[in-house]
């Protein structure tokens, strides 16, 4: 999907595609780019982006600004601490539900003590409501060991190459038994974007801070956004602007000019030249592995 | 627990809503009965010194006990028994006590219970026998947040409550359980000390042979499908032992439901016996430097002896344990053991200890032999000698400096792996423990109205 997106960006751009080796991976990258103001920034061209691998310009071959279609999976935090909210998070789930594009793909797992795939991915807004309202907030909170749930469904059954988890939760991860480097290096191999709306009000104030740390890192890495709404009444603001975010993200695509897939680690970077300051999020990295986040054209 | 059905009344059960809806409470007769292993918890009700098998003890039932749809033992209830059983201490633990400086370890002690004297005087002959007590028990109920919502003053009213009913044989006052700590304090360091049962240690007394209370007419049972209230809190005890260090992740767990749970029109929804089953969701064993155990557990059905098993959600929302085992419980059903800060304090006397141990002083004159160096003082010596072997060790620490040197030394060891390196502790509920569990809320509301997108 990414390869034939290449391909017809660059017909499109009237330009002579390059000849590529018998196998040369495609790294695509979905960066978001805000302003001074945190507003979204959508009208950039190609010529203002500049991607870097480990420090070295690479020639990017894929752009597209366009409303991409993903497989996207909504994670709500059913436990026990999210009671007095549940409502407003379920109107929340619902609200982004209807905000993404009607062509995304969309899964629900619920999860307290253990995580429930309640929808499975889905285009049918009717279906998805039905598993958004199926919470009941009881137990802990096994945060990592539904993120890792999510991860390995999302590779086996997402049919979108943009992949995007959505968490809503209060961050306090007490009964998970996945460390968080699974997490982090899933997340990396099948580049998934993961968004956060936290509500970490109530949590005790040192628990409540690494929570708050976590997540920070494991949405920065895989280039998303962590929310921290300051109440329930809020949870649907950040929802839906999680919603624009990824329906506002740029397509950059590039031919790594290291082409070894060596097993090392990857360092990326995106910068945009504008007249004003912007700043890029996308993911931080990818590992060059067969299997790696990186395609590969046959 | 349980309850003897006469044939109509189990009939009607059997058949369920249908039927029962239609049957008057004059209609079916249960006999209620307490089965043989039945718990009963009492508190002891004065401090007894440990001489010999048979001496007599009084206790005070401390929980109301129901059978099926009421109660049939009351709060208050007294029950006689003695002191059936002494035995003494494995060799390991001797061992312990010895390098503590304890001479004397306590012996373990069967309590047996042959008469239960109701309210009202009447006198029921049981055979129930009592081991393991635990001094201080109180509910530990799941901990709200800091917020000052409606729901967290609510709960904390309730843990209010529920100590305080715990607490209704706690006749002393501060000032009198200061004096009583003191007291036992200043017995436990001595080498040789006399074994007491403390007032108010909580006993749970098992029954060894069924207990009749007699017939009467039962409860109106709910329709079929009836189920507590969402939010609703049902007081249970657990069958399955439980420790973080023994019953890993999905591990089955199962609890009797202890007090009837009724609808808003007083008809019988859970009898008292009713079956929760459920898993270990969660279980951390304790590791070094005081980490302590986790343990989370989830009731995911409920079978009453009538109906088939149905879904029930709940998680815990309180557990009965001793002050000593510090047992928390989070707002979320989990448990742990909670740390005191006060550990820290014998490390650091121990410390103290062996620092004035080795202070250097002059001593010019006070023993008429001239000037001299000295390291410590006898009380320096004793004190550092009494973190490293008690009062044994206060005593031997006067023999020789180095030897005072060494007891201050191993003092400071002990100590510190004690209460810093050390393993922390598990979080185990025995058999029997009584606990309550809170059902899930019910699906959400989600009426609230969704902010619209943005174009």
């Amino acid at each position: 999907m990414s390869l034939a997106l290449a391909l017809l960006s660059l017909a499109l751009a009237g330009r002579e595609a390059p000849v590529f080796p018998s196998e040369v991976r495609l790294v695509v990258l979905h960066p978001t780019v805000r302003n001074g103001r945190g507003e979204l920034v959508t009208d950039l061209d190609r010529g203002a982006f500049t991607v870097y691998e480990n420090g070295q310009p690479q020639p990017i071959t894929v752009f597209h600004r366009n409303d991409v279609p993903v497989s996207l999976g909504i994670l709500i935090d059913n436990s026990r601490s999210m009671a007095s909210v549940r409502a407003k998070v379920a109107a929340a789930a619902l609200a982004f539900a209807r905000a993404s594009n009607p062509q995304d793909e969309i899964f629900v797992l619920n999860f307290a003590d253990k995580p429930r795939l309640d929808v499975p991915l889905t285009t049918d807004r009717a279906v998805l409501e039905s598993g958004i309202a199926r919470m009941d907030s009881i137990g802990g909170t096994a945060l990592r060991d539904a993120i890792d749930m999510a991860e390995t469904y999302l590779v086996a059954h997402a049919t979108r190459d943009r992949k995007v988890l959505l968490l809503i939760t209060d961050g306090n991860d007490n009964a998970s038994v996945t460390p968080m480097d699974r997490i982090r290096k899933q997340a990396e191999q099948g580049d998934i974007a993961i968004d956060a709306v936290v509500l970490l009000n109530g949590s005790e104030a040192g628990r409540a801070q690494k929570a708050h740390d976590q997540l920070d890192d494991l949405t920065e890495r895989t280039g998303g956004f962590a929310h921290y709404p300051p109440g329930g009444d809020d949870v649907g603001t950040a929802a839906l602007a999680i919603a624009r975010q990824i329906r506002s993200q740029y397509t950059l695509g590039y031919a790594p000019l290291n082409q070894r897939l060596d097993g090392s680690y990857r360092k990326l970077r995106v910068e945009v030249k504008a007249h004003e300051h912007l700043s890029v999020r996308t993911r931080a990295g990818y590992r060059a592995t067969p299997d790696g986040a990186a395609r590969t054209k046959p | 627990m349980s309850r003897r059905f006469s044939r109509p009344v189990f009939a009607a059960l059997a058949l369920g809503a249908a039927l029962s809806a239609a049957a008057g409470p004059d209609e079916g007769q249960v006999e209620l009965v307490l089965e043989a292993g039945t718990p009963l918890r009492v508190a002891l009700d004065q401090r007894v010194k440990v001489k010999r098998v048979g001496q007599a003890v009084t206790a005070t039932v401390v929980e109301p006990v129901y059978a099926f749809d009421r109660i049939v033992i009351p709060t208050g209830t007294r029950v006689v028994g003695h002191l059936a059983k002494l035995e003494g201490p494995s060799r390991g633990a001797r061992l312990r006590a010895l390098l503590g400086g304890d001479l004397t370890p306590p012996r373990k002690v069967a309590l047996g219970f042959n008469t239960l004297i109701l309210p009202d005087g009447q006198a029921h002959p049981i055979d129930g026998i009592a081991t393991g007590g635990a001094e201080n028990v109180a509910l530990q109920v799941a901990g709200a947040s800091e917020a000052t919502g409606v729901v967290a003053r609510a709960r904390r009213e309730i843990a209010q409550k529920a100590r305080q009913a715990v607490a209704t044989v706690k006749t002393p006052g501060k000032m009198r359980r200061f004096k009583h700590w003191l007291r036992d304090a200043a017995l436990g360091i001595l080498p040789v000390r006399p074994q007491y049962m403390r007032k108010d240690t909580v006993y749970s007394v098992k029954l060894l042979a069924p207990v009749s209370f007699g017939t009467v007419a039962a409860t109106e049972p709910a329709p079929a499908g009836a189920a507590p209230a969402p939010g609703s809190i049902l007081t249970a005890r657990l069958v399955t032992p439980l420790s973080s260090a023994t019953t890993p992740r999905e591990t089955p767990i199962e609890a009797v439901v202890t007090q009837p749970v009724f609808s808003a029109d007083h008809r019988l929804i859970l009898p008292e016996g009713a079956k929760l089953t459920g898993e270990v969701t969660f279980a951390k064993r304790a590791r070094r430097f005081h980490r302590n155990g986790q343990l989370r557990i989830l009731f995911e059905a409920v079978q009453t002896p009538d109906r088939a098993s149905e879904p029930l959600r709940a998680s815990l929302y309180s557990v009965e344990a001793a002050g000593a085992a510090r047992v928390a419980v989070d707002e979320e059903g989990g448990t742990t053991v909670a740390n005191s800060n006060k550990r820290f304090a014998t490390p650091a006397l121990a410390s103290l200890a062996l620092v004035a141990s080795m202070r250097r002083r002059v001593d010019y004159d006070t023993d008429g032999a001239g000037p001299e160096i000295q390291f410590g003082s006898g009380e320096s010596h004793g004190a550092g000698g009494f973190f490293g072997l008690g009062l044994v060790g206060a005593g031997a620490a006067q023999i020789s400096r180095p030897f005072a040197l060494g007891l201050a030394i191993a003092g400071v060891a002990r100590t510190a792996f004690g209460s810093i390196a050390g393993k922390g502790r598990d979080v185990s509920f025995p058999a029997d423990t009584p606990i309550q569990v809170q059902l899930a809320p019910g699906p959400s509301a989600t009426a609230s109205p969704a902010p619209s997108p943005r174009p």
